[in-house]
């Protein structure tokens, strides 16, 4: 979650395995526009609710990781993550 | 909304493909159409006519109640038909003012269900060019009325809520500072973390952020702020013995937060700082967290950073924002050049 705050920029959507409520609490804090949880994974309730309170979309895809963002990438999104630099 | 079929899209995209770039243009009136329901715009209390009353009974009602239509029920409120005005000049241009309101009112009515969202509404005005629909509750029962009149102003209603809320929360605090004199005027906000408390880990930081934006905050302020006091929040979850304690003091012109703990400290606080170095388990490790970043992101997002700790005592982070420019707060969003002397 860390490696969100770091290097992430505003309004990027973040993909994730994790499904906690502290994902949401990452994307609030780093102003994620959307969340997409991979492999068809759907969140707890604590997780919807707390999105839902933040007013953070939540999108689960079938697709696994590695194949979600290669179709994202091939569909033209660009990536908004920044290098990490000191 | 890419997804959503055309028939289920704001009249304007009838038949369009959805792509990304109109549902971008989708504006919140659209949206609100799909958020509110019938019942909340409709007019509830509706003049009605029985089977048995005539044509002059709907001329007096008409006239009395200023209104174009007047719906006929029976005794357990089904619709049986309405009469329009259209109807009434039928009448009487047939010079028949006291037949019964059965020979001239409309029975194949269009309506709309109390509980279906305003967009099935607006789809029939616009196909059927009606100016009123008779609107059906769950039991069956008519339940009001609903013409174009009541839609505008209930949308209208609906935005105006939404803006004024949010609006006054924000007049109200981002005039705070300039409202109150004192040598010195600063907010302070105080929230006690427990160790290992997940469920509500990172309230504290986004309430924090949240008062920023409200206090005028720029989003970029606002998320510095966020992202070191919600590593530092995470940290006094995850790394602590017995929790520990935030104070943010918001000024005018810059923002300290204080974040302590009573241990167990940080052994080697030069180590600490490297970024990828982590001390947090496998199970922490799991939820996302203990990259060996958070130390380090901290440093980044602020202006000042003091970092001491007493192995077996505890830690104590100290954190500066200076603001400058139009990011100093309480100026009730305009943008002051010079912050003047009065802070």
């Amino acid at each position: 979650m860390s490696d969100v705050l770091a290097s992430i920029q505003p309004d990027a959507v973040l993909l994730t395995g994790l499904c906690n409520p502290q994902v949401v609490r990452t994307a609030q804090m780093s102003d994620v526009a959307a969340i997409v949880f991979v492999r068809g994974k759907k969140p707890p309730e604590e997780t919807i609710e707390l999105a839902d309170a933040e007013g953070i979309p939540l999108i689960t895809s079938p697709f696994g990781m590695f194949e979600l963002s290669g179709r994202l990438f091939l569909a033209g999104l660009p990536s908004l993550e920044r290098p990490i630099t000191n | 909304m890419p997804d959503t079929p055309p028939e289920k899209t704001p009249l304007r995209f009838k038949g369009k493909v959805i792509t990304d770039e109109l549902a971008g243009s989708i504006t919140r009136v659209e949206e609100l159409a799909y958020i509110l329901k019938i019942s909340d715009v409709m007019t509830h209390q509706v003049k009605t006519l029985r089977p048995q009353d005539t044509m002059r009974n709907v001329m007096d009602a008409l006239r009395e109640y200023r209104i174009s239509g007047v719906p006929i029920v029976d005794e357990a409120k089904n619709l049986i038909g309405l009469v329009s005005t259209e109807d009434l000049i039928k009448c009487l241009a047939n010079q028949d003012i006291d037949k019964c309101v059965l020979e001239y009112m409309t029975h194949d009515l269009v309506t709309v269900n109390s509980f279906d969202h305003l967009t099935e509404a607006l789809k029939l005005f616009a196909k059927t060019k009606l100016g009123r629909l008779p609107v059906i509750s769950e039991k069956g029962e008519l339940a009001g009325i609903l013409t174009k009149g009541d839609v505008t102003s209930g949308i209208l209603r609906a935005l105006e809520h939404e803006y004024q809320e949010e609006e006054v929360r924000k007049y109200r605090a981002s005039h705070l500072f300039e409202d109150i004199e004192s040598s010195r005027t600063s907010l302070i906000l105080r929230y006690d973390i427990q160790r290992y408390n997940f469920t509500d880990g990172g309230a504290a930081s986004s309430n924090i952020k949240r008062a920023l934006v409200r206090l005028g905050a720029n989003p970029q302020l606002a998320r510095r702020v966020g992202i070191a006091i919600y590593e530092a929040e995470m940290n006094l979850i995850i790394h602590t013995t017995k929790g520990g304690s935030i104070h943010v003091e918001i000024e005018p012109n810059q923002i300290s937060a204080y974040i302590w703990d009573e241990g167990p400290g940080i052994k080697d606080v030069n180590l600490a700082m490297q970024p990828g170095y982590s001390t947090a388990t496998e199970e922490i490790r799991e939820l996302g967290f203990g990259a060996g970043m958070g130390l380090f992101n901290i440093s980044r997002c602020v202006d000042e950073m003091n970092l001491k700790s007493d192995f077996g005592k505890g830690t104590h982070l100290t954190l500066k924002f200076f603001l400058k420019g139009e990011d100093i707060m309480g100026d009730g969003h305009s943008n002051l050049k010079e912050d003047g002397n009065d802070a």
